[in-house]
C-alpha cells in the first residue's frame, strides 16, 4: 500500500447532533467541541486519545479519522458517539509562481512555487524545467541544488534559489559560468505534472511561467520614493503602495507594518497586487489620527537588495553596519466622503 | 575586488522551517536525554530532548499484551492501523520509546510513543524546537519492492549507533542505490561524512554494494573500534571505524554467515550471564526468519583477526555462527537491551495476531508463560534433580507477572 503522511488538518465536517445547550457536539478531524473538558476515546476504550484541551475544545495529537467511531465524554454531558464524514481530496495544483510579472531582472535571486496542497519533499529539481525560449534550449545548473529543500512549514511553498554563486559578481561560479539569465532573452519556467503531493497524487497539470529578463538591479531600495495613496477615514479602503521596483512577496508579510500614533500595529491583510504594487487592507476602519507605514530595512526586492543596500554590495557600502533598522513613512488619510 | 559577503545563508535561514516528521523508523539514545530519530522519508535526523520519568529503580520487565490496541486507542484509530518501526529503552527510566506510524486509509502520521511497565502511554513532542541534521543523498529514491509491498524510501535509514561522541547512521543513499554509512558529530555542526560500503556475500556468491546494512553495533575488538554490521540473508561484516572517512569506499570483512533467507532485526553488544556469577560479552542478534543468536564477542574478535569469508564453497545454505548459541525468540518485530538483565521485544503473538511488549530474561532468552509443558499441567511437583529448573521457573514466573504460579 502506498502511504502518505498526514500534514495538518484534514477537513472533515461532522453534522452536529444536539444535546443540552452547552453539550452541543461539533467535531472536525482536528477539534472536538463538547461541553467542558471534553475527552475523546476510540469506541468503548478506556484509554483516552492523546491530545490537549484548549479553550474548551479537545485538540487531538493525531487527526481524527473518518474510519473510526469515537466516544466523547465531558463534564455535565452524557457520553456521545460520533464519526466524521469522509472528504474527498482533489489532486494538488500549482497556484502560482512568484515573483509576479513577466519581466524579471537578470540577477533574480529566487522564485517561489506555490501549491494549493502539501507536497512531497525530495529531488525537487527533477520536476522543474527551465527553457531559454530565445535560444530554444533547456538550461540546467541554474538553480541551487539544495539538499535541504526550502519548504514552508505547511509544505505548500517551495523557495527555488538561483545559484547565488552565479548571481553575485566576483564569485567563482559567476566568473566561470556567468549569470544564469541574460537581459533581453525570454525564458519559460515549468513545473512538471509528475510532481506528487503528500497524498501521492500527481499535480492536476503542468504549470509554466514565461518571463523576459531585464537589466540587473544593483542598488538598494529607497523606500522614501514609494507612493502611498490616501485611504478615507472611517473606511476600510486599502492602503496601496507603489514601489520603485518589483518586491519580494515574502518580505511584505514580515517587514511591513502600519501603526497608529500610539505605535500600535493595525491588524489587516497584506497582499502583492502587482510586481510594484502592495496593498494593505485594514481589518477595522481608519481612525482619524496620524498613522505611519513602518518598513524594516530587511525588506527585499526580487533580487535580494534591501533598504540597507544592494545584495551584491562592496564591503563598507551598506548604509548602516547593523541590519534591521526601521524607516517610517507617514500615511495620509483622506477626509471621509459623505454620501 | 574580492570583498563580497555572501548573504545566501541568511536567506536560507529565513525560509527554513523545521522539518515535519513523516516516517521516523530508527531511534537511538544519545547523551543527556537526547533521542535521535531518523526519518527515512525526509532524510532528516532529529535530536529530541526528552524528559524521562524519574521513578526510582523501576522494575525492568515488560509484560504488556495487546499494545497495538493501546497505541490505537491513544492515537484515535483502530488496531490494524498501527505500525511499530523501532524500539529503544531509555537507559535510566527503562521506559520504552517506540517509533510508530498511524495508518489512516492511504494516509499515515509518524510519532514516538513512550510506554512504561504499567502500560501508560504518552508521546514525544516532535513539534518542540530541537536540533536536526539533513543527510545528503537521502531520502533513498522512491521505488517499491514487489509492487507496493515495501517502499524503497523506508531503507533511507536502517540503523543508528551513538559511539564515543559520534552518531553513525546506516542506510541506502539515493546516489546509484549505494549502501552508505554516514557519520556526524553531536552537537550537530551540519557536517556529515559519507562512505559507501562493499561486502562479499558468500551465499550469494557475489560482491554487493547496494543492499544496505540492516543492523549494526560498535564495540572495541582487539584494541580497535569496530562496527559489526548484519545484512539481509545474513552476512556479518566487520568494519574498523578508522576506515569510515568522508568519501571513502569501504570493503567490509565478512566474518560470519548467520543464516540464509533471514533478515536481521537488531544486533547489540550485551553481557551474557551464565547464572553462576559469571558470563561474557556477546553479540545478541534478533532475527525475522530464524531464532535469536548470542555469539561470544571473543569469537568475533578472533574472526576479525582472520581473513574472513572470501569465496563461495558451493553451499547456498552455509552457516557459520562463530560458536554462537540459538534461542527460541520468535515472532519478533523489534528488540533492544533492557537494563542489565533483559532484552525488550515487540513481538507478534502468532495465534491471535496481537502485538506484545514483552521482555526476555538474558541468559535464558525464553518466556515460560509461552508454554504448556509437563511443568505447567496442574499438580506438577518438582522432584529430585529439578531444583535448578524450579529456581529458574519461579524467577521467570515473577518476572513475567505470574507470581501466583510459583511453586515453593
Amino acid at each position: 500500500m502506498t502511504l502518505r503522511p498526514i500534514l495538518g488538518a484534514v477537513a472533515a465536517l461532522f453534522s452536529a447532533a444536539s444535546f443540552a445547550a452547552d453539550c452541543t457536539l461539533d467535531a472536525t478531524s482536528d477539534a472536538v467541541h463538547y461541553g467542558e473538558q471534553p475527552r475523546v476515546y476510540v469506541g468503548q476504550s478506556t484509554t483516552a486519545i492523546a491530545g490537549i484541551v484548549v479553550d474548551q475544545q479537545f485538540v487531538p495529537k493525531f487527526a481524527l479519522s473518518a474510519d473510526v467511531k469515537y466516544r466523547v465524554e465531558a463534564n455535565e454531558c452524557e457520553n456521545a458517539y460520533f464519526q466524521l464524514e469522509k472528504a474527498a481530496q482533489p489532486a494538488p495544483q500549482v497556484s502560482g509562481i512568484y515573483p509576479l510579472g513577466d519581466a524579471l531582472p537578470e540577477n533574480i535571486l529566487r522564485f517561489y512555487i506555490q501549491f494549493d496542497r502539501p507536497m512531497r519533499e525530495g529531488n525537487f529539481l527533477d520536476y522543474i524545467r527551465l527553457h531559454d525560449l530565445s535560444l530554444d534550449e533547456d538550461l540546467t545548473g541554474v538553480f541551487f541544488d539544495n539538499q535541504y529543500e526550502l519548504w514552508s512549514k505547511d509544505r505548500k511553498q517551495l523557495t527555488l534559489l538561483v545559484d547565488p554563486g552565479r548571481v553575485k559578481t566576483g564569485l567563482q561560479a559567476h566568473n566561470a559560468q556567468g549569470r544564469a539569465f541574460i537581459a533581453g532573452r525570454q525564458y519559460r519556467l515549468t513545473v512538471l505534472e509528475s510532481w506528487r503531493g503528500l497524498d501521492g497524487q500527481p499535480l492536476q497539470a503542468r504549470y509554466s511561467k514565461v518571463f523576459t529578463a531585464t537589466p540587473e538591479v544593483m542598488h538598494g531600495i529607497d523606500a522614501r520614493t514609494w507612493q502611498l495613496n490616501a485611504p478615507a477615514t472611517d473606511s476600510t479602503q486599502p492602503l496601496v503602495i507603489q514601489t520603485d521596483r518589483a518586491v519580494d512577496h515574502m518580505s511584505i508579510q514580515s517587514y511591513l507594518f502600519v501603526i497608529d500614533d500610539q505605535g500600535k500595529e493595525l491588524p489587516g491583510v497584506w497582499r502583492l497586487l502587482a510586481p510594484t504594487q502592495i496593498e494593505f487592507k485594514p481589518q477595522m476602519p481608519w481612525q482619524e489620527q496620524p498613522h505611519s507605514l513602518q518598513i524594516n530595512a530587511r525588506f527585499e526586492d526580487v533580487v535580494g537588495n534591501n533598504l540597507n543596500g544592494a545584495f551584491d554590495h562592496e564591503k563598507g557600502s551598506l548604509h548602516q553596519a547593523s541590519e534591521g533598522f526601521w524607516i517610517n513613512r507617514p500615511v495620509a488619510l483622506a477626509k471621509r466622503q459623505d454620501r | 575586488m574580492f570583498k563580497k559577503t555572501l548573504c545566501a545563508a541568511a536567506i536560507i535561514a529565513s525560509t527554513n522551517a523545521a522539518a515535519q516528521v513523516e516516517m521516523i523508523n530508527v531511534l537511538e539514545f544519545g547523551p543527556n536525554n537526547t533521542l535521535f530519530a531518523a526519518d527515512s522519508y525526509t532524510g532528516v535526523v532529529h535530536a529530541f530532548n526528552i524528559t524521562p520519568a524519574t521513578s526510582a529503580s523501576p522494575a525492568p520487565a515488560f509484560n504488556l499484551e495487546n499494545i497495538d490496541q493501546l497505541l490505537a486507542d491513544a492515537m484515535g484509530t483502530s488496531r490494524d492501523n498501527v505500525r511499530i518501526n523501532d524500539l529503544q529503552i531509555h537507559p535510566d527510566s527503562l521506559e520504552a520509546y517506540l517509533a510508530v506510524s498511524r495508518v489512516d486509509g492511504d494516509n499515515y502520521s509518524s510519532a514516538i510513543a513512550v510506554i512504561n511497565q504499567a502500560g501508560e502511554v504518552g508521546f514525544v513532542d516532535t513539534d518542540a524546537d530541537h536540533p536536526e541534521l539533513k543527510i545528503e543523498q537521502a531520502p533513498a529514491a522512491d521505488f517499491e519492492f514487489y509492487r507496493d509491498r515495501y517502499q524503497g524510501r523506508r531503507l533511507s535509514f536502517t540503523d543508528m549507533d551513538f559511539y564515543k561522541g559520534k552518531l553513525y547512521i546506516a542506510g541506502l543513499s539515493n546516489a546509484d542505490f549505494a549502501s552508505t554509512l554516514w557519520t556526524a558529530g553531536y552537537p550537530f555542526d551540519n557536517s556529515v561524512a559519507a562512505s559507501t560500503v562493499e561486502i562479499y556475500h558468500d551465499v550469494h556468491n557475489q560482491r554487493e554494494t547496494r543492499a544496505p546494512v540492516r543492523a549494526m553495533a560498535i564495540t572495541e575488538l582487539n584494541g580497535q573500534d569496530v562496527m559489526l554490521a548484519a545484512y539481509t540473508c545474513t552476512p556479518l561484516v566487520a568494519i574498523p571505524l578508522d576506515d569510515i572517512k568522508d568519501g571513502a569506499h569501504i570493503n567490509g570483512k565478512t566474518i560470519a554467515e548467520l543464516g540464509y533467507g533471514n533478515t536481521p532485526i537488531d544486533i547489540d553488544i550485551i553481557f551474557n550471564p551464565d547464572f553462576q556469577g559469571g558470563g561474557e560479552p556477546a553479540l545478541f542478534v534478533s532475527n525475522k526468519n530464524q531464532m535469536a543468536q548470542v555469539i561470544p564477542l571473543k569469537n568475533i574478535a578472533e574472526a576479525v583477526k582472520g581473513e574472513g569469508i572470501t569465496s563461495f564453497d558451493g553451499n547456498f545454505f552455509r552457516r557459520s555462527i562463530l560458536g554462537g548459541v540459538e534461542y527460541p525468540m520468535s515472532g519478533l518485530v523489534q528488540t533492544t537491551p533492557l537494563g542489565d538483565s533483559h532484552i525488550a521485544t515487540v513481538r507478534r503473538d502468532t495465534e491471535n495476531g496481537d502485538l506484545e511488549l514483552a521482555s526476555f530474561t538474558k541468559g535464558l532468552y525464553m518466556r515460560l508463560s509461552d508454554y504448556q509443558s509437563e511443568y505447567e499441567i496442574p499438580n506438577y511437583s518438582y522432584g529430585e534433580g529439578q531444583e535448578m529448573m524450579q529456581g529458574f521457573h519461579n524467577m521467570l514466573k515473577t518476572d513475567e507477572g505470574y507470581p501466583e504460579y510459583i511453586i515453593q
